[in-house]
Protein backbone atom coordinates (compact mmCIF):
# COMPACT_ATOMS: atom_id res chain seq x y z
CA UNK A 1 0.00 0.00 0.00
CA UNK A 2 1.50 3.54 -0.84
CA UNK A 3 0.23 5.53 1.82
CA UNK A 4 2.12 3.95 4.17
CA UNK A 5 5.74 4.78 2.44
CA UNK A 6 3.73 8.75 2.50
CA UNK A 7 3.39 8.62 6.41
CA UNK A 8 7.15 7.67 6.57
CA UNK A 9 7.94 11.06 4.68
CA UNK A 10 6.24 12.69 6.95
CA UNK A 11 7.51 11.70 10.10
CA UNK A 12 10.99 12.70 9.66
CA UNK A 13 9.07 16.36 10.18
CA UNK A 14 9.91 17.84 13.57
CA UNK A 15 6.33 18.52 15.57
CA UNK A 16 5.94 22.03 17.01
CA UNK A 17 2.72 21.42 18.73
CA UNK A 18 2.08 23.30 22.01
CA UNK A 19 -1.57 22.63 22.96
CA UNK A 20 -2.21 19.31 25.41
CA UNK A 21 -4.29 18.10 22.56
CA UNK A 22 -1.57 17.68 20.22
CA UNK A 23 0.84 16.58 22.37
CA UNK A 24 -1.56 13.69 23.60
CA UNK A 25 -1.52 12.79 19.61
CA UNK A 26 1.85 12.48 19.07
CA UNK A 27 2.38 10.73 22.42
CA UNK A 28 -0.43 8.08 20.94
CA UNK A 29 1.86 8.04 17.36
CA UNK A 30 4.89 7.39 19.14
CA UNK A 31 3.36 4.75 21.38
CA UNK A 32 1.76 3.22 18.44
CA UNK A 33 4.93 3.19 16.08
CA UNK A 34 6.64 1.58 18.88
CA UNK A 35 4.43 -1.22 19.49
CA UNK A 36 3.97 -1.42 15.31
CA UNK A 37 7.55 -1.98 15.38
CA UNK A 38 7.63 -4.79 18.25
CA UNK A 39 4.81 -7.14 17.24
CA UNK A 40 4.29 -8.58 14.01
CA UNK A 41 1.12 -7.35 11.52
CA UNK A 42 -1.02 -10.88 11.48
CA UNK A 43 -0.42 -10.14 15.27
CA UNK A 44 -1.79 -7.22 15.36
CA UNK A 45 -4.91 -7.28 13.76
CA UNK A 46 -6.00 -9.90 16.54
CA UNK A 47 -5.22 -8.01 19.36
CA UNK A 48 -8.05 -5.40 18.74
CA UNK A 49 -10.31 -8.99 18.37
CA UNK A 50 -9.06 -9.40 22.29
CA UNK A 51 -11.69 -7.77 24.25
CA UNK A 52 -14.66 -9.19 22.23
CA UNK A 53 -13.14 -12.58 22.29
CA UNK A 54 -12.59 -12.38 26.54
CA UNK A 55 -16.12 -11.55 26.20
CA UNK A 56 -17.52 -14.18 24.32
CA UNK A 57 -14.43 -16.68 25.65
CA UNK A 58 -16.83 -15.94 29.03
CA UNK A 59 -19.94 -17.45 27.91
CA UNK A 60 -17.97 -20.50 26.27
CA UNK A 61 -16.25 -20.86 29.67
CA UNK A 62 -19.59 -20.79 31.05
CA UNK A 63 -21.19 -23.04 28.94
CA UNK A 64 -18.09 -25.40 29.49
CA UNK A 65 -19.19 -25.21 33.31
CA UNK A 66 -22.82 -26.47 32.29
CA UNK A 67 -21.45 -29.12 30.48
CA UNK A 68 -19.15 -30.37 33.18
CA UNK A 69 -22.19 -30.29 35.71
CA UNK A 70 -24.57 -32.21 33.42
CA UNK A 71 -22.55 -35.35 33.23
CA UNK A 72 -22.74 -36.07 36.98
CA UNK A 73 -25.18 -37.52 39.38
CA UNK A 74 -26.59 -35.81 42.16
CA UNK A 75 -28.46 -37.04 45.40
CA UNK A 76 -31.09 -34.35 45.17
CA UNK A 77 -31.62 -35.60 49.05
CA UNK A 78 -28.54 -35.08 50.55
CA UNK A 79 -27.78 -31.65 47.59
CA UNK A 80 -24.35 -33.21 47.00
CA UNK A 81 -22.83 -33.72 43.36
CA UNK A 82 -22.08 -37.44 42.64
CA UNK A 83 -19.62 -39.17 40.46
CA UNK A 84 -19.38 -38.73 36.83
CA UNK A 85 -22.33 -40.38 35.00
CA UNK A 86 -24.72 -39.51 32.19
CA UNK A 87 -27.84 -40.15 34.39
CA UNK A 88 -28.89 -37.37 33.98
CA UNK A 89 -29.58 -37.82 30.14
CA UNK A 90 -30.35 -40.93 30.99
CA UNK A 91 -33.40 -39.72 33.33
CA UNK A 92 -34.28 -36.86 30.95
CA UNK A 93 -34.65 -39.03 27.87
CA UNK A 94 -37.58 -41.44 30.03
CA UNK A 95 -38.91 -38.71 31.42
CA UNK A 96 -42.59 -38.37 30.28
CA UNK A 97 -42.83 -34.66 31.30
CA UNK A 98 -40.19 -33.64 29.36
CA UNK A 99 -41.52 -35.55 26.73
CA UNK A 100 -44.80 -33.15 27.09
CA UNK A 101 -42.89 -30.10 27.36
CA UNK A 102 -40.54 -31.04 24.40
CA UNK A 103 -43.12 -31.59 22.13
CA UNK A 104 -44.96 -28.73 23.18
CA UNK A 105 -42.15 -26.31 22.26
CA UNK A 106 -41.40 -27.89 19.11
CA UNK A 107 -44.73 -27.80 17.83
CA UNK A 108 -44.89 -23.70 19.08
CA UNK A 109 -41.52 -23.47 17.41
CA UNK A 110 -42.56 -25.05 14.09
CA UNK A 111 -46.13 -23.38 13.58
CA UNK A 112 -45.28 -20.25 15.28
CA UNK A 113 -42.27 -18.89 12.49
CA UNK A 114 -44.75 -20.33 9.81
CA UNK A 115 -47.61 -17.33 10.99
CA UNK A 116 -44.66 -14.81 11.86
CA UNK A 117 -43.04 -15.56 7.96
CA UNK A 118 -46.21 -15.03 6.39
CA UNK A 119 -47.19 -11.84 7.95
CA UNK A 120 -43.48 -10.84 7.89
CA UNK A 121 -43.55 -10.65 4.10
CA UNK A 122 -47.02 -8.95 3.79
CA UNK A 123 -45.63 -5.99 6.33
CA UNK A 124 -41.92 -6.00 4.70
CA UNK A 125 -43.45 -5.69 1.03
CA UNK A 126 -45.92 -2.87 2.61
CA UNK A 127 -42.98 -1.05 4.06
CA UNK A 128 -40.63 -1.44 1.33
CA UNK A 129 -44.05 0.04 -1.08
CA UNK A 130 -44.59 3.23 0.92
CA UNK A 131 -43.15 6.16 -0.93
CA UNK A 132 -42.73 8.85 2.16
CA UNK A 133 -40.24 8.59 4.55
CA UNK A 134 -42.43 8.97 7.90
CA UNK A 135 -44.67 6.28 6.81
CA UNK A 136 -41.94 3.64 6.21
CA UNK A 137 -40.42 4.74 9.79
CA UNK A 138 -43.99 4.78 11.99
CA UNK A 139 -43.93 1.06 10.40
CA UNK A 140 -40.75 -0.23 11.48
CA UNK A 141 -40.74 1.90 14.68
CA UNK A 142 -44.47 0.00 15.45
CA UNK A 143 -42.96 -3.54 14.38
CA UNK A 144 -39.79 -3.41 17.09
CA UNK A 145 -41.77 -1.57 19.47
CA UNK A 146 -42.88 -4.92 21.62
CA UNK A 147 -39.29 -6.36 21.26
CA UNK A 148 -37.51 -2.79 22.71
CA UNK A 149 -39.85 -2.50 25.34
CA UNK A 150 -38.85 -6.14 26.58
CA UNK A 151 -40.47 -9.02 27.86
CA UNK A 152 -41.92 -7.15 31.12
CA UNK A 153 -43.64 -4.45 29.46
CA UNK A 154 -44.81 -6.22 26.49
CA UNK A 155 -46.39 -9.35 28.20
CA UNK A 156 -47.53 -7.35 30.97
CA UNK A 157 -49.43 -5.27 28.12
CA UNK A 158 -50.56 -8.31 26.60
CA UNK A 159 -52.00 -9.33 30.02
CA UNK A 160 -53.65 -6.51 30.24
CA UNK A 161 -55.15 -6.99 26.78
CA UNK A 162 -56.24 -10.42 26.88
CA UNK A 163 -56.33 -11.07 30.33
CA UNK A 164 -59.05 -10.71 32.76
CA UNK A 165 -61.60 -7.22 32.50
CA UNK A 166 -59.37 -6.72 29.63
CA UNK A 167 -61.63 -5.72 25.99
CA UNK A 168 -60.53 -8.95 24.46
CA UNK A 169 -63.14 -10.40 27.14
CA UNK A 170 -65.05 -7.55 27.29
CA UNK A 171 -65.32 -7.54 23.55
CA UNK A 172 -66.01 -11.41 23.05
CA UNK A 173 -68.81 -10.92 26.22
CA UNK A 174 -66.13 -12.62 28.56
CA UNK A 175 -66.43 -16.21 26.16
CA UNK A 176 -62.62 -16.09 25.54
CA UNK A 177 -59.91 -17.05 27.90
CA UNK A 178 -56.89 -16.61 26.29
CA UNK A 179 -54.40 -16.37 29.36
CA UNK A 180 -52.76 -19.75 30.47
CA UNK A 181 -53.60 -21.08 27.18
CA UNK A 182 -51.29 -21.91 24.30
CA UNK A 183 -53.13 -19.54 22.17
CA UNK A 184 -52.41 -16.29 24.50
CA UNK A 185 -48.53 -17.73 24.55
CA UNK A 186 -48.28 -17.86 20.56
CA UNK A 187 -49.64 -14.33 20.69
CA UNK A 188 -47.19 -13.40 23.11
CA UNK A 189 -44.62 -15.31 20.48
CA UNK A 190 -45.70 -13.95 17.40
CA UNK A 191 -45.09 -10.63 18.54
CA UNK A 192 -41.59 -11.15 19.03
CA UNK A 193 -41.01 -13.49 15.99
CA UNK A 194 -42.52 -9.95 13.76
CA UNK A 195 -39.61 -7.59 13.79
CA UNK A 196 -37.23 -10.25 13.46
CA UNK A 197 -38.80 -12.28 10.86
CA UNK A 198 -38.80 -8.34 9.18
CA UNK A 199 -35.32 -7.79 9.45
CA UNK A 200 -34.62 -10.96 7.63
CA UNK A 201 -36.79 -10.89 4.91
CA UNK A 202 -36.20 -6.69 4.38
CA UNK A 203 -32.71 -7.15 2.11
CA UNK A 204 -34.46 -9.83 -0.05
CA UNK A 205 -37.69 -8.15 -0.38
CA UNK A 206 -35.76 -4.54 -1.45
CA UNK A 207 -33.52 -7.52 -4.15
CA UNK A 208 -37.02 -8.11 -5.52
CA UNK A 209 -36.94 -7.13 -9.52
CA UNK A 210 -40.13 -5.47 -10.16
CA UNK A 211 -40.16 -6.40 -13.45
CA UNK A 212 -40.15 -10.01 -13.83
CA UNK A 213 -43.62 -9.53 -12.32
CA UNK A 214 -44.70 -7.08 -14.31
CA UNK A 215 -43.71 -9.33 -17.20
CA UNK A 216 -45.37 -12.65 -16.37
CA UNK A 217 -48.33 -10.29 -15.10
CA UNK A 218 -48.51 -9.40 -19.40
CA UNK A 219 -47.97 -12.52 -20.12
CA UNK A 220 -51.73 -13.05 -18.45
CA UNK A 221 -50.65 -14.67 -15.03
CA UNK A 222 -53.11 -13.96 -12.03
CA UNK A 223 -51.71 -12.43 -9.42
CA UNK A 224 -52.04 -14.79 -7.14
CA UNK A 225 -49.91 -16.72 -9.65
CA UNK A 226 -46.95 -14.06 -10.26
CA UNK A 227 -46.70 -13.92 -6.05
CA UNK A 228 -46.44 -17.96 -5.86
CA UNK A 229 -44.50 -18.25 -9.15
CA UNK A 230 -42.30 -15.50 -9.41
CA UNK A 231 -41.94 -13.33 -5.95
CA UNK A 232 -42.22 -16.12 -3.38
CA UNK A 233 -39.09 -18.10 -5.09
CA UNK A 234 -36.86 -14.63 -5.21
CA UNK A 235 -37.29 -14.37 -1.68
CA UNK A 236 -36.49 -18.13 -0.83
CA UNK A 237 -33.29 -17.27 0.75
CA UNK A 238 -34.12 -14.24 2.91
CA UNK A 239 -37.60 -17.06 3.82
CA UNK A 240 -35.31 -19.82 5.10
CA UNK A 241 -33.19 -17.28 7.21
CA UNK A 242 -36.49 -15.56 8.66
CA UNK A 243 -37.60 -18.91 9.36
CA UNK A 244 -34.57 -20.75 11.02
CA UNK A 245 -34.25 -17.73 13.21
CA UNK A 246 -37.66 -17.33 14.25
CA UNK A 247 -37.54 -21.28 15.45
CA UNK A 248 -34.11 -20.66 17.40
CA UNK A 249 -36.06 -17.44 19.26
CA UNK A 250 -39.65 -19.20 19.92
CA UNK A 251 -37.31 -22.77 21.54
CA UNK A 252 -35.95 -20.35 23.58
CA UNK A 253 -38.79 -18.49 24.56
CA UNK A 254 -39.11 -18.11 28.36
CA UNK A 255 -40.93 -15.19 29.10
CA UNK A 256 -44.40 -15.95 27.09
CA UNK A 257 -44.73 -19.17 28.77
CA UNK A 258 -43.99 -17.88 32.50
CA UNK A 259 -46.23 -14.78 32.39
CA UNK A 260 -48.86 -15.19 29.35
CA UNK A 261 -49.28 -19.13 30.22
CA UNK A 262 -49.28 -18.56 33.80
CA UNK A 263 -46.70 -21.45 34.84
CA UNK A 264 -49.31 -23.69 33.67
CA UNK A 265 -47.83 -24.22 30.31
CA UNK A 266 -43.82 -24.59 30.68
CA UNK A 267 -41.56 -24.67 27.70
CA UNK A 268 -38.21 -25.96 27.83
CA UNK A 269 -36.80 -22.67 28.84
CA UNK A 270 -39.25 -22.91 32.48
CA UNK A 271 -38.63 -26.57 32.52
CA UNK A 272 -34.61 -26.22 32.84
CA UNK A 273 -35.23 -23.37 35.61
CA UNK A 274 -37.99 -25.17 37.73
CA UNK A 275 -35.49 -28.33 37.63
CA UNK A 276 -32.22 -26.46 37.95
CA UNK A 277 -34.25 -23.95 41.12
CA UNK A 278 -37.30 -24.68 41.87
CA UNK A 279 -36.51 -28.98 42.39
CA UNK A 280 -33.33 -28.17 43.16
CA UNK A 281 -31.63 -30.26 40.71
CA UNK A 282 -29.18 -28.67 39.06
CA UNK A 283 -27.15 -31.02 37.10
CA UNK A 284 -30.72 -32.46 35.56
CA UNK A 285 -31.21 -28.44 34.84
CA UNK A 286 -27.60 -28.11 33.23
CA UNK A 287 -28.76 -31.24 31.25
CA UNK A 288 -31.38 -29.74 29.88
CA UNK A 289 -29.73 -26.36 29.28
CA UNK A 290 -27.28 -28.53 27.20
CA UNK A 291 -30.25 -30.36 25.32
CA UNK A 292 -31.89 -27.17 24.43
CA UNK A 293 -28.33 -25.64 22.85
CA UNK A 294 -27.94 -28.98 21.33
CA UNK A 295 -31.77 -28.77 19.43
CA UNK A 296 -31.62 -24.95 18.41
CA UNK A 297 -28.48 -25.18 16.72
CA UNK A 298 -29.07 -28.47 14.49
CA UNK A 299 -32.36 -27.40 14.05
CA UNK A 300 -31.40 -24.19 12.81
CA UNK A 301 -28.45 -25.91 10.77
CA UNK A 302 -31.01 -28.71 9.29
CA UNK A 303 -33.58 -25.54 8.22
CA UNK A 304 -30.61 -23.75 6.85
CA UNK A 305 -29.30 -26.85 4.60
CA UNK A 306 -32.67 -28.68 3.49
CA UNK A 307 -33.64 -24.54 2.51
CA UNK A 308 -30.18 -24.39 0.67
CA UNK A 309 -30.35 -27.94 -1.08
CA UNK A 310 -33.17 -27.84 -2.97
CA UNK A 311 -32.71 -24.59 -4.80
CA UNK B 1 -52.65 -3.71 -7.94
CA UNK B 2 -54.73 -6.20 -5.70
CA UNK B 3 -51.75 -8.01 -4.83
CA UNK B 4 -50.79 -4.09 -3.01
CA UNK B 5 -54.11 -4.33 -0.97
CA UNK B 6 -54.08 -7.83 0.55
CA UNK B 7 -51.06 -7.35 1.68
CA UNK B 8 -51.88 -4.34 3.16
CA UNK B 9 -54.92 -5.32 4.86
CA UNK B 10 -52.41 -7.97 6.41
CA UNK B 11 -50.31 -5.37 7.42
CA UNK B 12 -53.08 -3.50 9.29
CA UNK B 13 -54.37 -6.46 10.88
CA UNK B 14 -50.54 -7.17 12.03
CA UNK B 15 -50.65 -3.47 13.43
CA UNK B 16 -53.65 -4.36 16.07
CA UNK B 17 -51.78 -6.62 18.25
CA UNK B 18 -48.59 -5.25 17.72
CA UNK B 19 -49.22 -1.56 19.36
CA UNK B 20 -52.54 -2.65 21.20
CA UNK B 21 -50.66 -3.71 24.49
CA UNK B 22 -48.41 -1.19 24.97
CA UNK B 23 -51.26 1.49 24.13
CA UNK B 24 -53.05 -0.01 26.89
CA UNK B 25 -50.38 -0.46 29.28
CA UNK B 26 -50.23 3.66 29.10
CA UNK B 27 -54.25 3.40 29.38
CA UNK B 28 -53.46 1.23 32.17
CA UNK B 29 -51.42 3.45 34.10
CA UNK B 30 -53.74 6.02 34.40
CA UNK B 31 -57.12 4.00 35.26
CA UNK B 32 -58.74 4.44 38.70
CA UNK B 33 -59.63 1.42 41.21
CA UNK B 34 -57.38 -1.49 42.62
CA UNK B 35 -57.49 -3.90 39.28
CA UNK B 36 -57.77 -3.61 36.00
CA UNK B 37 -60.96 -3.01 33.93
CA UNK B 38 -61.97 -2.54 30.17
CA UNK B 39 -63.23 -0.11 29.73
CA UNK B 40 -61.38 2.16 32.28
CA UNK B 41 -63.03 4.18 34.53
CA UNK B 42 -61.62 7.52 35.40
CA UNK B 43 -58.06 9.71 35.34
CA UNK B 44 -55.65 9.38 37.85
CA UNK B 45 -51.75 9.88 38.15
CA UNK B 46 -52.14 8.82 41.60
CA UNK B 47 -50.25 5.22 40.47
CA UNK B 48 -47.24 7.25 39.30
CA UNK B 49 -47.18 8.93 42.63
CA UNK B 50 -47.09 5.73 44.73
CA UNK B 51 -44.74 3.79 42.45
CA UNK B 52 -42.23 6.50 42.43
CA UNK B 53 -42.68 7.78 46.03
CA UNK B 54 -41.58 3.81 46.93
CA UNK B 55 -38.02 3.47 48.05
CA UNK B 56 -37.93 -0.16 46.18
CA UNK B 57 -38.22 1.13 42.76
CA UNK B 58 -35.85 3.74 42.99
CA UNK B 59 -33.30 0.73 44.24
CA UNK B 60 -34.22 -1.47 41.45
CA UNK B 61 -34.04 1.52 38.80
CA UNK B 62 -30.45 2.32 40.51
CA UNK B 63 -29.68 -1.65 39.82
CA UNK B 64 -31.33 -1.11 36.45
CA UNK B 65 -29.35 1.91 35.28
CA UNK B 66 -25.80 0.52 36.78
CA UNK B 67 -26.41 -3.11 34.57
CA UNK B 68 -27.38 -1.31 31.51
CA UNK B 69 -24.39 1.82 31.59
CA UNK B 70 -21.88 -1.01 32.49
CA UNK B 71 -23.34 -3.10 30.10
CA UNK B 72 -22.84 -0.24 27.42
CA UNK B 73 -19.45 0.42 28.42
CA UNK B 74 -18.52 -3.06 28.03
CA UNK B 75 -19.68 -2.82 24.34
CA UNK B 76 -18.30 -0.24 23.35
CA UNK B 77 -15.24 -1.18 24.13
CA UNK B 78 -15.56 -4.75 23.27
CA UNK B 79 -17.31 -4.18 20.27
CA UNK B 80 -15.55 -1.33 18.49
CA UNK B 81 -12.25 -2.64 18.08
CA UNK B 82 -13.62 -6.25 17.29
CA UNK B 83 -15.54 -4.62 13.98
CA UNK B 84 -12.82 -2.81 12.64
CA UNK B 85 -10.47 -5.39 13.08
CA UNK B 86 -12.96 -8.19 11.52
CA UNK B 87 -13.07 -7.09 8.05
CA UNK B 88 -9.34 -7.22 7.98
CA UNK B 89 -8.73 -10.79 9.21
CA UNK B 90 -8.75 -14.01 6.93
CA UNK B 91 -11.76 -15.63 4.77
CA UNK B 92 -12.14 -18.22 7.63
CA UNK B 93 -10.67 -16.99 10.52
CA UNK B 94 -13.73 -14.38 10.13
CA UNK B 95 -16.08 -17.15 9.74
CA UNK B 96 -14.81 -18.81 13.32
CA UNK B 97 -14.94 -15.17 14.99
CA UNK B 98 -18.25 -14.16 13.54
CA UNK B 99 -19.51 -17.43 14.87
CA UNK B 100 -17.92 -17.17 18.00
CA UNK B 101 -18.75 -13.55 19.12
CA UNK B 102 -22.63 -13.78 17.89
CA UNK B 103 -22.91 -16.51 20.43
CA UNK B 104 -24.38 -14.30 22.67
CA UNK B 105 -27.40 -14.56 20.38
CA UNK B 106 -27.15 -18.02 18.80
CA UNK B 107 -27.54 -19.21 22.31
CA UNK B 108 -30.90 -19.77 23.69
CA UNK B 109 -30.97 -16.97 26.37
CA UNK B 110 -31.70 -18.94 29.51
CA UNK B 111 -28.60 -21.33 28.59
CA UNK B 112 -26.54 -18.72 28.57
CA UNK B 113 -28.11 -17.48 32.19
CA UNK B 114 -27.63 -20.84 33.87
CA UNK B 115 -24.16 -21.06 32.41
CA UNK B 116 -23.22 -18.27 33.80
CA UNK B 117 -25.02 -19.01 37.00
CA UNK B 118 -22.89 -21.80 36.92
CA UNK B 119 -19.47 -20.49 36.52
CA UNK B 120 -20.07 -17.48 38.84
CA UNK B 121 -20.96 -20.09 41.32
CA UNK B 122 -17.56 -21.96 40.98
CA UNK B 123 -15.95 -18.84 41.20
CA UNK B 124 -18.05 -17.35 43.86
CA UNK B 125 -18.80 -13.65 42.16
CA UNK B 126 -22.63 -14.68 42.28
CA UNK B 127 -25.41 -12.61 42.99
CA UNK B 128 -22.84 -9.19 41.94
CA UNK B 129 -24.34 -6.54 40.16
CA UNK B 130 -21.37 -6.16 37.97
CA UNK B 131 -21.05 -9.92 37.25
CA UNK B 132 -24.77 -9.69 35.96
CA UNK B 133 -23.60 -6.69 33.66
CA UNK B 134 -20.94 -8.74 31.76
CA UNK B 135 -23.86 -11.41 31.22
CA UNK B 136 -26.51 -9.02 30.01
CA UNK B 137 -23.35 -7.60 27.70
CA UNK B 138 -22.91 -10.88 26.21
CA UNK B 139 -26.35 -11.31 25.03
CA UNK B 140 -26.82 -7.69 23.98
CA UNK B 141 -22.52 -8.16 21.78
CA UNK B 142 -24.23 -9.27 18.46
CA UNK B 143 -26.32 -5.79 17.93
CA UNK B 144 -23.69 -4.05 18.92
CA UNK B 145 -20.81 -5.88 16.11
CA UNK B 146 -23.61 -5.38 13.39
CA UNK B 147 -24.21 -2.00 14.36
CA UNK B 148 -20.80 -0.45 14.03
CA UNK B 149 -20.05 -3.20 11.58
CA UNK B 150 -22.49 -2.03 8.95
CA UNK B 151 -20.75 1.92 9.68
CA UNK B 152 -17.71 0.53 8.90
CA UNK B 153 -18.48 -0.72 5.43
CA UNK B 154 -20.56 2.08 4.76
CA UNK B 155 -17.17 4.58 5.14
CA UNK B 156 -15.79 5.31 1.76
CA UNK B 157 -12.31 2.65 1.84
CA UNK B 158 -10.67 5.48 0.28
CA UNK B 159 -10.67 8.01 2.96
CA UNK B 160 -7.43 7.02 5.20
CA UNK B 161 -5.18 6.46 2.16
CA UNK B 162 -6.14 10.10 1.37
CA UNK B 163 -5.49 11.03 4.64
CA UNK B 164 -1.84 9.77 4.43
CA UNK B 165 -1.60 11.07 1.36
CA UNK B 166 -2.24 14.55 3.46
CA UNK B 167 0.38 13.62 6.29
CA UNK B 168 -1.78 11.95 8.66
CA UNK B 169 -0.41 9.27 10.77
CA UNK B 170 -2.51 5.93 11.37
CA UNK B 171 -3.45 7.66 15.02
CA UNK B 172 -4.50 10.56 13.16
CA UNK B 173 -6.45 8.67 10.41
CA UNK B 174 -8.10 7.05 13.31
CA UNK B 175 -9.23 9.67 15.55
CA UNK B 176 -10.27 12.32 13.07
CA UNK B 177 -11.58 10.23 10.31
CA UNK B 178 -12.37 7.18 10.66
CA UNK B 179 -13.76 7.88 14.61
CA UNK B 180 -15.97 10.46 13.43
CA UNK B 181 -17.41 8.90 10.48
CA UNK B 182 -18.32 5.52 12.77
CA UNK B 183 -19.68 8.02 15.26
CA UNK B 184 -23.46 7.74 14.38
CA UNK B 185 -23.23 3.81 13.89
CA UNK B 186 -21.19 3.47 17.28
CA UNK B 187 -24.02 5.84 19.36
CA UNK B 188 -26.95 4.14 17.59
CA UNK B 189 -25.47 0.54 18.73
CA UNK B 190 -24.84 2.21 22.13
CA UNK B 191 -28.32 2.57 22.19
CA UNK B 192 -29.92 -0.02 21.14
CA UNK B 193 -27.21 -1.96 23.54
CA UNK B 194 -28.79 0.48 26.28
CA UNK B 195 -32.41 -0.47 25.58
CA UNK B 196 -31.67 -4.19 25.51
CA UNK B 197 -29.76 -3.82 28.82
CA UNK B 198 -32.33 -2.00 31.07
CA UNK B 199 -35.14 -4.04 29.99
CA UNK B 200 -33.59 -7.12 30.28
CA UNK B 201 -35.34 -9.78 32.04
CA UNK B 202 -34.23 -13.29 31.33
CA UNK B 203 -30.84 -13.33 32.54
CA UNK B 204 -31.34 -11.18 35.07
CA UNK B 205 -33.88 -12.84 37.23
CA UNK B 206 -31.45 -15.76 37.08
CA UNK B 207 -28.61 -14.29 38.61
CA UNK B 208 -29.84 -11.38 40.53
CA UNK B 209 -31.34 -11.92 44.02
CA UNK B 210 -33.87 -10.45 46.07
CA UNK B 211 -31.20 -8.26 47.67
CA UNK B 212 -30.12 -6.49 44.06
CA UNK B 213 -33.18 -7.21 41.62
CA UNK B 214 -33.55 -4.81 38.36
CA UNK B 215 -36.03 -3.28 37.52
CA UNK B 216 -37.99 -5.66 35.20
CA UNK B 217 -37.39 -8.11 37.53
CA UNK B 218 -39.47 -6.25 40.66
CA UNK B 219 -42.12 -5.94 38.72
CA UNK B 220 -42.67 -9.53 37.42
CA UNK B 221 -42.48 -10.60 41.04
CA UNK B 222 -45.53 -8.10 40.99
CA UNK B 223 -46.96 -10.08 37.78
CA UNK B 224 -47.92 -13.18 39.52
CA UNK B 225 -50.45 -11.64 41.50
CA UNK B 226 -53.20 -9.58 40.38
CA UNK B 227 -52.55 -7.03 37.98
CA UNK B 228 -52.30 -4.12 39.38
CA UNK B 229 -52.16 -0.77 37.53
CA UNK B 230 -49.40 0.40 39.42
CA UNK B 231 -47.36 -2.19 37.44
CA UNK B 232 -48.23 -0.04 34.25
CA UNK B 233 -46.77 3.02 35.96
CA UNK B 234 -43.40 1.51 36.28
CA UNK B 235 -43.58 -0.31 32.33
CA UNK B 236 -44.60 3.20 31.20
CA UNK B 237 -40.86 4.36 32.52
CA UNK B 238 -39.78 1.42 29.96
CA UNK B 239 -41.76 2.52 26.85
CA UNK B 240 -40.42 5.88 27.54
CA UNK B 241 -37.18 5.07 27.80
CA UNK B 242 -37.41 3.19 24.42
CA UNK B 243 -39.66 6.72 22.47
CA UNK B 244 -36.14 8.64 23.62
CA UNK B 245 -33.63 5.93 21.60
CA UNK B 246 -36.15 6.11 19.04
CA UNK B 247 -35.81 10.17 18.74
CA UNK B 248 -32.35 9.77 18.67
CA UNK B 249 -31.24 7.25 16.11
CA UNK B 250 -34.03 8.39 14.18
CA UNK B 251 -32.01 11.64 14.34
CA UNK B 252 -28.70 10.15 13.65
CA UNK B 253 -30.39 8.43 10.52
CA UNK B 254 -28.32 5.65 10.56
CA UNK B 255 -31.34 3.13 11.54
CA UNK B 256 -32.49 2.87 7.34
CA UNK B 257 -29.14 3.08 5.84
CA UNK B 258 -28.55 -0.19 7.70
CA UNK B 259 -31.94 -2.18 7.12
CA UNK B 260 -32.76 -0.57 3.83
CA UNK B 261 -29.50 -1.72 2.80
CA UNK B 262 -29.36 -3.92 -0.54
Amino acid sequence: MHSRFITEEWRGLESTARSPLWRTVDALIVLRSGFARAVPSALRRLVALIPGLLLAGSLVAGLAALLWRSIHSYDSFLAVQGDFSLTQYSALVSDPQFHTVLARSLTMAVIAPLVAVAIGIAYAMTLTRFRRRWLRLALLIAVFVPMLTGDITRTFGMLVTIGPGGPVEWLTGGQLHLVGSLWGISLGIVQILLPAAVVVLLPAVLRINPELGSAAATLGAQPITVFLRITLPQLRVGLVAAYAACFALTMASFADPAILGRGLMNFVSNFLQDRYLGLGNPPQGAAIGILLLLIVSLGTALILLLGRRRR
Amino acid sequence: MRRVRVVGIVTACALIPLLTPTVLVLVASLSQGELLTFPPRGLTFHWYTEMFSSAEVWTALGNSLYVAGLSVLINVVCGVPAALALPHVGRYSRTLFTVLLSLGLSSPTIVTAFAYFDLYGQIGVRGSLTAVAIAVAVTCFPFMLWTVLAAVEDTDPNLAPAAATLGADPVEQFLFVRLPLLAPGIVTGALVVFVLSITDFVVSQVLTTIDNQTLPVFVYSGLRGAISPALGAVSTFFIAVVALAFAVVLRLGKVERFLFRT
